[in-house]
């Protein structure tokens, strides 16, 4: 049966792609949650606010949540905020999973994307075409997530 | 048992009782859970009541735009006086040719090899949410379950289509609907308890975001509803499908519809947005959700029920496309595709698919990088999920004039004659061209990868992948196409 190794092959290059441009980051590398606020504040974004994540996935360890934008004072801004998730994982393979669920979800949000640094799973996920939300995606590919 | 024997065979299977031959049918109902599995998966609803009321306006935008077309013409194709043994494959193939035909069903059947694995996960690790979570993260135990399940409901399926339609009945009413049903019940009590909604009902809560930044999104919400053409796969194991499956059609769509807005609607009131998280998932959701008042218990027992509903999901897809791929007479493919067992079961389809499943559930699982870019083949399969919907437009469109309702009665036509078919057609066919060029723009998760490559990569690969089997045509020989044998009746009144 030769058509499922022409598919095979077929598919081989697509997630080579797909391997070579979102992989994750390493589980061991050295990934501090003060890095990524570091890096955000550095780029001009404000945390606005931020809650304790109690979830019962697999594997998951400790987790907040943060609204973040460049101007938390003004009203107007409120629109421009967009969510980041920071879940931190006792183990690679659970790290994976959450990634994988988050990354099938993506096509599901307006504006999301799903990145790995260490033991930590991010998620962003906006509302809108924002700059902040560039912003957010450059301080995260700034400090090596990937 | 051979390809024209295997072709000609009805599927429907005939039983013998007291020296009486009794053909089995399936009914209306068997027809809607099929539907209804396909379509209803409860992973999206968190993800939806993000949006509070405004996931309503999507989802009636959603049900315009593509369910009502699909419903309708789905309808009308599968009642008309052509070949109706492979579904979408002989809907495409009656209106734009074999090929036309083939390509279609191609499509169908390779979004589906691509996709076992993500339902796969969910099953293996919404299981062990009873149980011992930690299980998830144990790569044995995700490989062992996945394949165990993948491999048990391929072989239940070599039992034929009434064997399948058992495990899809009981896991659509005990797997969807009862979940559906609890989360009705659990927010009414919520509601009973005096608690305040976590969404603010007003005329303006109920505004979607139609930005041009957002159009990537609206084509996302077109696909929400992916799947009704499921059904089609069985109507010629119906009694009287003129009659009855466009009563099935009906009756699976109003559902599915109903039952995703009120749904997403319960979670969106009941769990605080900050609760819901791509990552976190349907658990996590229905975890807040049921402890929100003070009933935490009930949800291992829903994740064992929602285990069910998604084993009768993989199994409704399983089929179908499988089914489609083994109808083709014309000789256009190698004959294994073709070969069936006593029980009209697309034996060798099926485990070609086990086969490319079981391998992209190791690539997922044991190759470094690729669950993190797995996202990258769902995208290229939704382009080529795009197709299909457009040549079964097209062709739904077309019959009408190469085959008048004069001349070729349909038991059921869509609303509003000939204008009725190109309004709705065309509406169908706009909805998922769009959704098909919108899917070619470079997604938010591409992140650092290069822009201008993923566009050329996706587009190729939707161009190979739909066109594929077209390739066969090389290497085609006059011993592919089928003998004619003695024909048998399709079922009962089928119109062929």
């Amino acid at each position: 049966m030769g058509i499922e190794r022409i598919a095979a092959l077929g598919a081989g290059p697509l997630l080579l792609f797909g391997a070579a441009c979102s992989s994750s980051s390493s589980f061991e590398a050295k990934a501090a949650e003060d890095d990524l606020y570091t890096a955000l504040e550095r780029s001009g974004l404000q945390t606005c606010s931020e809650e304790d994540l109690d979830w019962k996935v697999p594997g998951f360890d400790s987790g907040k949540t943060f609204k973040i934008g460049s101007d938390c004072d003004s009203e107007d801004d409120e629109d421009n905020r967009f969510k980041v998730v920071v879940a931190r994982f006792d183990n690679e393979a659970a790290r994976d999973l959450a990634e994988f669920t988050a990354t099938t979800g993506v096509r599901m949000m307006k504006h999301a994307s799903v990145w790995t640094h260490g033991p930590y799973l991010i998620v962003l996920e906006g509302e809108k075409d924002v700059s902040d939300y560039d912003k957010a995606k450059d301080a995260l590919e700034d400090i090596g997530a990937k | 048992m051979s390809n024209a024997a295997a072709v000609a065979a009805p599927a429907t299977s005939a039983s013998t009782s007291g020296g009486k031959s009794k053909v089995k049918y399936l009914g209306i109902f068997s027809i809607v859970m099929v539907n209804v599995a396909a379509v209803l998966s409860m992973r999206n609803f968190p993800t939806m009541a993000v949006y509070g009321w405004s996931s309503v306006t999507w989802y009636v935008l959603g049900t315009l735009l593509f369910m009502i077309p699909i419903s309708l013409i789905g309808a009308e194709l599968a009642t008309g006086p052509w070949d109706q043994d492979g579904g979408v494959f002989s809907w495409v193939k009656a209106g734009l040719g074999n090929k036309s035909g083939l390509i279609a069903v191609w499509c169908e059947w390779t979004e589906n090899i691509v996709w076992f694995p993500t339902v796969l996960s969910f099953l293996a690790t919404t299981f062990v949410y009873a149980f011992n979570q930690d299980l998830a993260n144990n790569k044995l135990y995700m490989f062992s379950t996945m394949l165990l399940v993948f491999w048990a409901v391929t072989l239940l399926n070599f039992k034929g289509v009434h064997a399948s339609s058992k495990l899809n009945n009981f896991g659509t009413v005990f797997g969807t609907i009862l979940p559906a049903v609890l989360l009705v019940g659990a927010l009414a009590i919520f509601l009973f308890q005096g608690n305040a909604s976590e969404i603010s009902f007003s005329a303006g809560a109920f505004k979607p975001d139609f930005s041009f930044g957002n159009l990537p999104f609206v084509a996302t919400v077109v696909l929400i509803f992916a799947g009704m053409e499921m059904g089609g796969y069985q109507a010629n194991e119906m009694e009287n499908p003129q009659r009855d499956f466009p009563r099935a059609m009906f009756m699976s769509a109003i559902f599915i519809v109903a039952a995703t807005v009120v749904c997403t609607v319960a979670i969106a009131i009941v769990v605080p947005s900050k609760d819901i998280s791509l990552a976190g998932g349907l658990m996590q959701a229905f975890d807040t959700f049921f402890e929100a008042i003070s009933a935490g218990w009930l949800t291992p027992i829903v994740a064992l029920l929602v285990v069910l509903g998604s084993a009768a999901q993989l199994n409704a897809w399983l089929l179908g496309p499988a089914r489609g791929l083994s109808a083709d007479k014309n000789g256009d493919l190698p004959p294994v595709f073709l070969r069936q067992n006593e029980n009209g079961s697309p034996v060798a389809v099926l485990v070609m698919q086990g086969i490319l499943g079981t391998l992209f559930c190791t690539l997922f699982l044991f190759m470094p990088g690729v669950n993190s870019s797995y996202w990258i083949l769902s995208a290229l399969t939704t382009e080529i999920f795009c197709v299909m919907y457009i040549l079964i437009f097209a062709a739904a469109i077309r019959l009408r004039k190469t085959k008048p309702i004069e001349q070729y009665p349909r038991a059921y036509t869509v609303p509003g004659g000939t204008a009725g078919m190109y309004i709705l057609g065309g509406i169908g066919l706009f909805a998922t061209a769009f959704a098909l060029i919108v899917g070619f723009a470079p997604s938010d998760q591409l992140k650092n990868g290069n822009p201008v490559l993923y566009v050329v990569a996706l587009v190729t690969g939707t161009f190979v992948l739909s066109f594929f089997p077209l390739l066969f045509k090389f290497w085609q020989k006059p011993s592919w196409k089928p003998s004619p044998g003695p024909v048998v009746p399709v079922a009962a009144g089928g119109g062929r």
